[in-house]
């Protein structure tokens, strides 16, 4: 090829309006792009610490149900609340609630519910809480163990 | 050719904005199904939380009905019990299901009060069954407790089931009779053989709860399987043959039935099993019976148990159904 037809070429390039439209149509992708990933983090935190807060809420609910020494002492101590925060700084408070479910003269401990709820700071609204509620009942009939 | 450049570069531009775009919403397809998948695993475990939670209820329910009060109670707690309830692996005449529902309010007896079911769970969808087999193990009862999530609930329509045995005081383990070389009495003397040497720790009033839930239940000496415990206040003289080799009875003539003087059984009736009479009175019928050490109220408990408490069977939760 001619040498002087690879000059007219290479100074052919792209006009300023050119470059401009492409800019502004890559950059309102982008910026769709964008938003999309800030839409997924968004999301994909907002389950975590829905997920985070169930566990915590099951975690305690399942202390309750087995009778070792430290869920036993976690339920006799008179602080029915504890403040949990994860590695990015997000403060869960969990509390619970015992009552008991009875009729006319049955034994109080007979059948009691847990109420236990989670509360963390909401990803979706600026200074709103999210909170997760969870109840478990338990009865106090005793399992045959064997001797 | 400014016009060709202006095409590839609008082209390009085009296809960087489909790469970004489509990449974009993949990912936000990913985060949703991840979601999704996490949201239901949270509904699956409230759904079981309250399906638990109404199995324990049923459970405590039971234990009020069975504690400190007179076992005729059995007859009242499944007073409406119904062989057509039971799960289609359960249809033959010795299963007894009853269902307990919110929305059948009196599926008890008056007398028993009952506790209220947990808050979560959408009533006309939920039910406990509580399942025995009155032949075999009247004392055992199966509790399958189904809910599904209410409106009230994030995972509405979520369902789970749960199901653990009890054991529950209508019987007693069974201890052979110690037996003592005693003189034999005289003929004339009339000595009604004592009730524990025959029957070990079950009482009269837990055979008679037995024979009632037999009989509720629709078991006859003709059905099949076929009764194997009567318990009979009546003074009427007795006419039917009752059990068979395979299968013996137990035929307890009670103090009421005695009263008097206990029944006699006709000479066609023939008895294959254990006939016992709660008094005195009986000595002045003769019995004709093939003796048999019938197993009728032999029932299966762990040794050294405490049977006079509702207790979990041990190892018997599952979250499944039958």
């Amino acid at each position: 090829m001619p040498f002087h037809h690879l000059l007219k070429h290479s100074q052919a390039g792209f006009t300023v309006l050119e470059a401009l439209f492409a800019s502004v149509i890559l950059a309102l992708g982008l910026f769709g792009s964008f938003q999309l990933s800030t839409a997924s983090m968004a999301a994909h935190q907002s389950q975590r610490n829905l997920d985070l807060a169930s566990g915590l809420a099951q975690d305690l609910a399942e202390c309750w149900q087995v009778p070792s020494a430290y869920c036993i002492s976690q339920f006799q101590s008179s602080q029915n609340s504890s403040t949990l925060s994860t590695e990015a700084g997000i403060q869960f408070k969990r509390s619970w609630n015992t009552t008991s479910i009875s009729t006319q003269g049955t034994d109080p401990m007979l059948l009691q519910n847990l109420k236990i709820s989670v509360k963390w700071p909401s990803q979706d609204k600026f200074n709103s809480t999210s909170e997760l509620s969870w109840q478990i009942r338990r009865a106090s009939t005793p399992t045959w163990v064997g001797l | 050719m400014n016009q060709h450049s202006g095409m590839a570069s609008l082209w390009t531009a085009s296809c960087l904005i489909l790469v970004t775009s489509l990449l974009g919403w993949l990912t936000l397809r990913s985060v949703m199904s991840e979601t999704q998948r996490s949201q239901q695993q949270m509904f699956a475990a409230q759904a079981l939380a309250s399906s638990e939670s109404l199995l324990e209820t049923a459970i405590a329910q039971i234990d009020s009905v069975y504690s400190g009060q007179d076992i005729a109670i059995d007859s009242a707690f499944w007073r409406n019990a119904s062989n057509s309830q039971c799960p289609s692996p359960l249809t033959s005449l010795e299963w007894q299901c009853l269902k307990w529902t919110v929305s059948g309010v009196g599926t008890f007896d008056p007398r028993i009060s009952q506790l209220a079911w947990p808050e979560s769970i959408d009533l006309p969808n939920s039910s406990v069954l509580f399942v025995r087999d009155v032949r075999m193990a009247p004392h055992k009862i199966k509790i399958m407790a189904q809910i599904s999530l209410n409106s009230d609930q994030p995972g509405v329509g979520s369902r789970a089931t749960v199901q653990q045995s009890l054991y529950i005081p209508i019987s007693a383990p069974w201890t052979p009779p110690v037996s003592e070389p005693t003189p034999q009495p005289a003929p004339t003397e009339c000595t009604p053989i004592e009730w524990r040497t025959q029957f070990g720790n079950i009482t009269p009033a837990q055979l008679k709860a037995i024979s009632t839930a037999q009989a509720q239940n629709g078991l006859t000496s003709v059905s099949q399987p076929s009764r194997t415990v009567y318990w009979i206040d009546s003074p009427l003289t007795w006419t039917q043959s009752l059990g068979t080799n395979s299968s013996p009875v137990v035929l307890i003539f009670s103090d009421t039935a005695c009263a008097l003087q206990c029944p006699q059984i006709a000479s066609q009736a023939a008895i294959t099993g254990m006939v016992y009479f709660q008094s005195s009175n009986a000595c002045q019928n003769p019995v004709a019976l093939h003796t048999l050490n019938a197993e009728a109220h032999h029932f299966d408990w762990p040794t050294g148990i405490d049977a006079s408490k509702v207790q979990r069977v041990s190892g018997s939760w599952k979250n499944a159904g039958f």
